[in-house]
């Protein structure tokens, strides 16, 4: 797996698609056999039980959620816990991490 | 050696910053733990986090309030749980807003002191582009003040993005 993190609007589909993939090529819901998974974080907010099992071996993007204040809503807070909670397990497993920040990709592992 | 471990919510920095002081040879373990246990949502953290911790030896000591920080027995391995739960207790509770910068720092000196290492996880709360209420706005400031003197007194600076440590400052 390739994991793509980062903020909003960061260029991280823009990065993804640079490494030669075109629109076509990008899924937004599961399950797929595309080779981009765009919106990790549009998934956890639906599904409460996603696990890591559930994301196939792909280029997978996700927005980091984590850096802001504690939100005053229980689902909110729930969201962002799960889906740090996830990324972690997938950064575990994945070949490559990258975060983009203001459109450059910063390779963490 | 004092290190300052942020990053995100749920970015497993506490599990990176526990593997430090597990690394440490100093004894013994001391897990700081600034979280009262109020609500279940608390509770529930408070569990998780003792799991992580379970069989490794540490001695919890709970510390809620930055005067009790340089209380931690001399030449311990220390593990600070985690500055932005302190600084929340300081900043809303009976001492208040006023001084409340210099009270954390300086207890979290005297813990570092105290310690022969020291593990500080701290947190980024700063990157959401929102605008909160006067109050939130104000711990805000005070937690960005105290990180970045905490950051400067700190050896080792590192930031956890999940799960991958990216060092900042070394």
């Amino acid at each position: 797996m390739h994991l793509i993190i980062g903020g909003a609007h960061q260029g991280k589909l823009r990065y993804a698609l640079s490494l030669g993939y075109t629109e076509a090529d990008v899924a937004r819901s599961l399950p797929t056999d595309k080779p981009i998974l765009y919106g990790l974080q549009a998934l956890t907010r639906e599904d409460p039980t996603l696990t890591a099992a559930e994301i196939p071996d792909c280029i997978v993007i996700c927005d980091e959620l984590g850096c802001g204040v504690v939100p005053m809503d229980y689902e909110d807070r729930a969201w962002r816990e799960r889906t740090g909670r996830l990324l972690c397990d997938l950064a575990a497993e994945a070949a490559r991490v990258d975060r983009v920040f203001c459109g450059i990709p910063m390779r963490l592992k | 050696m004092v290190t300052l471990v942020t990053g995100g919510s749920a970015s497993g920095k506490s599990a990176y910053a526990e593997g430090l002081v597990l690394e440490s040879p100093a004894r013994p373990r001391v897990y700081a733990a600034a979280m009262e246990p109020f609500g279940e949502e608390a509770r529930r953290r408070i569990e998780r986090h003792r799991q992580l911790r379970a069989g490794k030896g540490f001695e919890t000591w709970e510390l809620p309030r930055a005067a009790d920080y340089g209380t931690i027995p001399a030449g311990c391995a220390a593990l600070l749980e985690c500055v932005t739960t302190l600084t929340a207790n300081e900043c809303f509770g009976p001492l208040g807003f006023d001084g409340a910068e210099d009270r954390i720092v300086a207890g979290v000196a005297a813990f570092c002191q105290r310690a022969a290492d020291a593990v500080l996880v701290s947190g980024d709360l700063f990157t959401d582009g929102m605008t909160y209420p006067a109050e939130t706005e104000r711990y805000l400031q005070v937690l960005a003040g105290v990180n970045r003197r905490l950051a400067a007194l700190a050896d080792r600076v590192v930031e956890v993005c999940c799960g991958i440590p990216i060092v900042i400052k070394e």
